[in-house]
């Protein structure tokens, strides 16, 4: 079923609509939701609000009109921004600046999380929608800029802005 | 990962791999997740509330206006009322209230000012006058902020929240225009709060706990222009995330002080008028004796005074619940009303996220209310 066919069936609260709306967008929800917020229940919490607020917007009349999965998207970075004004990050500083990864691997990937996190939430909202978006979640640049309200055409520039932004904040300690 | 082929670049490549690999996800709590969405469409599909889901709205936002907030010299209330009246019965009622227009905070007619402020909210004939006059108040409080700064007074936290809730209004009244009104209304309301923003980075500061309250007044403000360009990119969702900021209670600035002095739900022994409990539970309770649906907010306390779940704290909010009812100090336990005594330290009043697809709402909404005194 395509992405329009799938949002009317929601907006008429159809069960079988909605059960496969939920199967298909939450496993990506969740992904990013966890690329934003680090943690999985966090995850799990911000992707059940997600949900819930589609919902909620549909019973009052509003909702997407299209772009179904932008706007569970969107839906999602407001959430997790909400989440960090509630309860701000450790010092991203520490984590940028923290020494070289140890040596294992496991530690290692969890340390280069943390710092790619960091910078992450260094960009702006926008340039931080943009990198995951594009470079995780697999959105087009029409979809993209349907998430982040933007014209198509102005991603291209944002994403290179974004990518050029990620270079320098990482280039400070570990890209050399 | 959706390679670009133009934007690949050797360097970033590892770090954008760290994060490539989410962690699976808990089965059963998935699963959970899954059956409570589905309830909750079920349940939204079965009734439509939007008419309901309207007039609370209207209910909370002029209740919201009116509902006492720590008071940081209650006295002055009371003598406020007393003054009030005693100026009707003689006559002057009315050069009393042109007397009190320019009141400062720590002043005896200040009651008189913010009442006649009430009076005027309540009169206007459409939203878009009381949008002005929300924000034409958050001018006054911020001139009244910077009047007891360049006094040397000790920043007044009463006196911030009502700017606080005046900047929270504003928006909501704007967020709630119809659409075609709304996105003018934003930009007014966002000159307005840029013009605050400049106002309160010109104070005249002298001591460190009046740049700590310019430090909170920005942060508040920052966070509603924030809001405001949101809004101006998609009203709905503005719309929705004020209703929701509503419903959660989501109007005291995560950056204002913690030691609960801004605290809206009183940590004290409530006064009358003061508390958001329904009271000892039996016909008194003026909000609903019915059964409340999910995420509509308060319900009736238990009546008998013993909270049922010992482990929520007042205006918890509402959320998805665990599915199975149980009150727990978890999102969807819904805001209780009560003593305002924290008994659960995880929890702070409205961290709540949206209705709960799985609360009942029978008990648990207002368990924590039997301590409540609402006159």
């Amino acid at each position: 079923m395509d992405e329009s066919r799938l949002l009317q069936g929601a907006r008429a609260f159809d069960p079988g609509c909605l059960a496969e709306l939920y199967d298909r967008y939450s496993p990506e929800i969740y992904a990013y939701a966890w690329r934003l917020l680090g943690d999985v229940h966090l995850a799990e919490d911000c992707t059940a609000e997600t949900f819930t607020h589609l919902l909620s917007a549909l019973r009052s009349g509003g909702g997407p009109s299209d772009h179904l999965r932008a706007y569970l998207y969107r839906t999602a970075h407001n959430i997790a921004t909400d989440h960090y004004r509630r309860h701000p990050p450790a010092d991203l500083s520490e984590d940028l600046s923290s020494a070289d990864p140890p040596p294992e691997a496991l530690a290692g990937l969890a340390q280069r999380q943390r710092q790619m996190r960091a910078a992450l939430l260094r960009l702006t909202p926008e340039q931080r929608q943009v990198i995951l978006l594009r470079f995780y979640q697999g959105l087009d640049p029409a979809e993209t800029a349907a998430a982040l309200g933007r014209p198509t055409g102005a991603i291209k520039s944002l994403q290179h802005r974004a990518l050029a932004a990620l270079r320098r904040l990482l280039n400070q300690e570990d890209i050399e | 990962m959706t390679e670009t082929p133009e934007e690949r670049d050797p360097q970033l490549e590892p770090w954008l791999e760290s994060l490539r690999a989410a962690p699976p996800r808990d089965p059963a709590r998935a699963a959970q997740a899954r059956a409570a969405f589905l309830a909750a469409a079920n349940s939204a599909g079965a009734v439509s509330t939007a008419p309901q889901s309207r007039l609370n709205h209207w209910k909370n936002t002029i209740r919201g206006f009116f509902r006492p907030q720590q008071e940081r010299k209650p006295m002055f209330s009371t003598f406020g009322t007393i003054l009030l009246i005693a100026a009707l019965l003689l006559g002057g009622g009315g050069a009393t209230a042109v007397a009190a227009q320019t009141a400062e905070p720590d002043g005896a007619l200040y009651p008189v000012k913010v009442w006649s402020e009430e009076v005027r909210f309540v009169l206007a004939r459409t939203d878009q006058n009381r949008l002005e006059l929300a924000l034409q108040f958050a001018d006054r409080r911020m001139a009244e902020i910077q009047n007891q700064l360049a006094a040397g007074e000790a920043p007044d936290a009463a006196l911030q929240l009502r700017l606080q809730n005046q900047l929270e209004l504003a928006l909501r009244l704007a967020a709630g225009l119809p659409p075609e009104e709304t996105p003018g209304a934003l930009l007014r309301v966002q000159a307005a709060f840029q013009n605050q923003l400049r106002a309160a980075e010109a104070w005249q500061i002298a001591d460190p706990a009046g740049e700590q309250l310019r430090q909170q007044v920005r942060a508040m403000l920052q966070e509603r222009l924030d809001l405001c360009a949101e809004g101006l990119q998609d009203p709905l969702l503005l719309r929705q995330r004020m209703q929701e900021r509503l419903q959660n209670r989501i109007n005291v600035d995560p950056t204002l002080p913690a030691d609960g002095s801004l605290n809206p739900w009183t940590e004290g022994t409530p006064t009358p008028g003061s508390g958001y409990g329904p009271g000892p539970g039996d016909n008194q309770n003026p909000w609903t004796d019915g059964t409340p649906t999910p995420g509509s907010g308060y319900g009736p306390g238990p009546g008998d005074g013993t909270p049922i779940c010992e482990n929520c704290t007042p205006g918890v909010g509402p959320g998805p619940g665990d599915g199975d009812g149980t009150p727990e100090c978890t999102p969807g336990t819904g805001p209780g009303p009560g003593d305002g005594t924290p008994v659960c330290e995880n929890c702070t009043p409205g961290t709540g996220t949206g209705p709960g697809p799985q609360a009942t709402g029978t008990a648990s909404g207002g368990s924590g209310g039997s301590n409540g005194s609402r006159p």
